[in-house]
């Protein structure tokens, strides 16, 4: 599922959030004006509620109450819209009132449950009615000369609601136009903000193959925050390079190791076939053609057996087998192979030991150690195999007399296609891959292998494998 | 014409050495290793050589190097089993004139051999005419009067040699520098002797004897 967009993410956050506030912001002031217009009116009636209590003390006629009732309750702002009656607590008829009894108004200022009325000199605030034709009034009974008399006084609040209403309305466009304009102040920040990444990406597009190695992205301008970023890319990038490298130099190698010993074959059977030879000749041409075909077979085996190596990290078919036994089986083999050409293999002290691994790749390892042993040791030479237990582990160390292998060329010795010769000369066959192929299955084994060499001593190869308590 | 192989795969330098005898009529030297084949490459006076890039003691690019850094206009065909356009774009770079890359057809690397130095004698044309006498260096035919006629080796090797440098005189120190390889036994009167035997297959005045100075084929000269 495609996410949104992160302009779209922000910009909706950022509204949400501003939504919040701007609202609980408005809520509050809503209120307050709200109560503050109400206070007002709750002042100004009261203040003619206290006028009306004074006249009241004056004892003035009927006629000349109502004069006086009138004129504190008419304003010039509100015209007559306030609304009156003046009562004696123990009668129902009005001392004054603003509305005949009979008349919608008359009707509902005379129907406030009498009950109810307050205490003398605390007057009680209510609202009535709906808010558009609502109103504010006071109840006020109050002990006047002429006895106990109620005095109520409305205020239509249609005003405050009026009021309301266009500040309600002031809010909300106030409001809207602020989480708008927050929105699009987000995704201009997002736009903003991503502006290096789309330029790395741009800059990124560029790197070829060829300047992989070359580019740190240093020159590429982008805030502090996304360095780290394409600091992590360039080291990305040379490490591809590296893999690149390996790749084309194991691709390299292998391809002068395969098109070498073709090159032969087909140069000796050209050379062979451009005329007519005698029967010896066509022999020996068919030999060195064999040979190079061997070469070949070789060398496609060892790198099949690195290839597969490579797929699977594990190892399969894992026994626990006897290591003594293994290698005394083909110092055996080895030995026969030597004998033609004089030398000999022979096997030191072998400790009965037993080591769990993959049978078919240990006799690989010591098989290459071996053909080494006795390929670069001087003719007619002894090869020795001895096993020796070191604490938990066991060490196989296969020694020849040669020791012709220079200082400077040990620490390359288990890179793929490295020869001490650079010549990569075949006189004495092999194309470099035997030592990695050994390294490999060592190391699939939990083990170490290492190489020593030197005129006097020869040269010593030890594979150390984990072996099995007895 | 003489040619050097340094090569360090023994057998495919002597495959190719016999294949340039047999079919080309050349005298061919071997070399296996990088330091040695630059010392021969730099001491004789070679038509061509035909150079590996992965050498013991010293690559064959440095060789190209050394070749072209003290003058030597000696064409250099460069055999190997690198067979990327970089390094075939940097062995030409170093100023090799052709490229192969291993496994080749010996026929191919024969035709090349032969087009390198016939380029180099400026011969664009395989077939060389003189008088009476055509000589086609792409198939070694030799006519003469319309007539084919089958020479050894060592005959068409000097006359081959002569024909390429016609007009020009040519010391005999040239000529067995050039027809001879390190292996064969050299007498000092065999120009004499091969010449004279030219001469009386293709008439006395074909090649005339500069005195002092050696011999010319064709030409006004003496």
């Amino acid at each position: 599922m495609n996410p949104l967009p992160l302009k779209w993410r922000i910009s909706l956050l950022l509204s949400l959030v501003l939504l919040a506030v701007i609202s609980t912001i408005s809520i509050v002031a809503y209120l307050k004006v709200e109560r503050s217009l109400v206070d007002n009116i709750d002042q100004t009636i009261r203040a003619m509620a206290d006028a009306i209590r004074v006249e009241l003390n004056e004892s003035k006629g009927k006629n000349e109450l109502e004069t006086e009732v009138r004129a504190i309750t008419g304003s010039t702002k509100y015209g007559r819209s306030i609304r009156y009656r003046v009562w004696r607590h123990d009668q129902q008829a009005d001392l004054t009132a603003s509305d005949p009894p009979d008349s919608k108004y008359g009707l509902w200022l005379r129907a406030l449950p009498r009950d109810s009325a307050p205490e003398v000199g605390r007057p009680a605030f209510f609202d009535v009615g709906e808010r558009r034709e609502g109103f504010r009034a006071i109840w006020m009974h109050c002990a006047t000369t002429q006895g106990h008399v109620n005095v109520v006084v409305a205020q239509p609040t249609h005003q405050v609601f009026q009021e309301m209403q266009r500040f309600l309305r002031m809010l909300l466009i106030l409001g809207a136009s602020m989480v708008a304009g927050s929105a699009v102040l987000g995704i201009l920040i997002v736009l903003w903000a991503i502006r290096p990444i789309g330029r790395s990406a741009e800059r990124l597009r560029r790197i070829t193959r060829m300047d992989l190695g070359s580019e740190d992205l240093h020159d590429i301008r982008v805030p502090y925050e996304l360095r780290p970023f394409l600091n992590a890319v360039a080291d990305m990038l040379a490490r591809m390079d590296k893999v690149f490298q390996q790749q084309e130099r194991f691709t390299a190698n292998a391809s002068h190791e395969l098109r070498t010993p073709l090159a032969l074959a087909k140069s000796t059977l050209q050379a062979t076939r451009s005329r007519d030879r005698d029967l010896q000749e066509y022999r020996t041409a068919i030999d060195e053609t064999l040979k190079d075909l061997d070469r070949m077979d070789r060398l496609i085996n060892q790198m099949l057996v690195l290839a597969r190596m490579d797929e699977t990290d594990g190892m399969s078919q894992v026994t626990d087998l006897s290591l003594d036994g293994l290698l005394l089986e083909l110092a055996e083999t080895f030995h026969v192979r030597a004998s033609q050409a004089g030398g000999n293999v022979v096997c030191g002290n072998l400790a009965p030991t037993r080591v769990r691994g993959n049978e078919g790749q240990l006799v690989q390892l010591f098989s290459n150690l071996l053909d080494n042993a006795i390929k670069h040791g001087p003719p007619g030479g002894t090869v020795r195999v001895t096993l020796e237990h070191a604490d938990r582990a066991c060490a196989v160390c296969v020694h020849d007399e040669g020791g012709n292998i220079p200082a400077e060329a040990l620490p390359h010795l288990f890179e793929r296609f490295y020869r001490v010769d650079s010549s990569r000369n075949r006189a004495t066959g092999g194309a470099g891959l035997g030592l990695t192929i050994a390294h490999e299955i060592t190391s699939r084994h939990g083990g170490k292998i290492e190489i020593s060499s030197s005129q006097a001593e020869g040269t010593r190869v030890t594979v150390r494998l984990p072996r099995l308590s007895e | 014409m003489r040619v050097l192989i340094v090569e360090d795969e023994e057998r495919l330098a002597r495959n190719i050495a016999r294949v340039l005898k047999e079919q080309a009529s050349f005298a061919v030297d071997i070399s296996t290793d990088g330091e040695d084949g630059r010392h021969m490459a730099l001491s004789s006076p070679y038509d061509l050589v035909i150079l590996d890039l992965m050498l013991p003691k010293l690559n064959g690019l440095e060789i190209l190097r050394d070749l072209r850094s003290k003058g030597r206009r000696t064409p250099v065909l460069i055999l190997t089993a690198l067979g990327k356009t970089d390094d075939i774009v940097r062995g030409l770079d170093f100023g090799c004139d052709d490229y192969l890359t291993k496994p080749f057809d010996m026929g191919e690397l024969v035709a090349r051999c032969k087009a390198l130095i016939r380029r180099a004698y400026d011969r664009p044309d395989p077939v060389i005419a003189q008088g009476d006498l055509r000589i086609n260096t792409a198939s070694r035919a030799v006519s003469f009067r319309g007539k084919t006629v089958f020479l050894p080796a060592m005959e068409y090797r000097l006359l081959e040699y002569l024909a390429m440098r016609a007009g020009e005189v040519v010391s005999k120190t040239d000529i067995i520098e050039h027809l001879y390889d390190y292996a064969a036994e050299r007498f000092s009167n065999v120009v004499e002797v091969y010449v004279s035997s030219l001469r009386k297959r293709f008439g006395p005045d074909l090649i005339r004897t500069v005195k002092g100075q050696g011999y010319i084929l064709g030409g006004t000269a003496g």
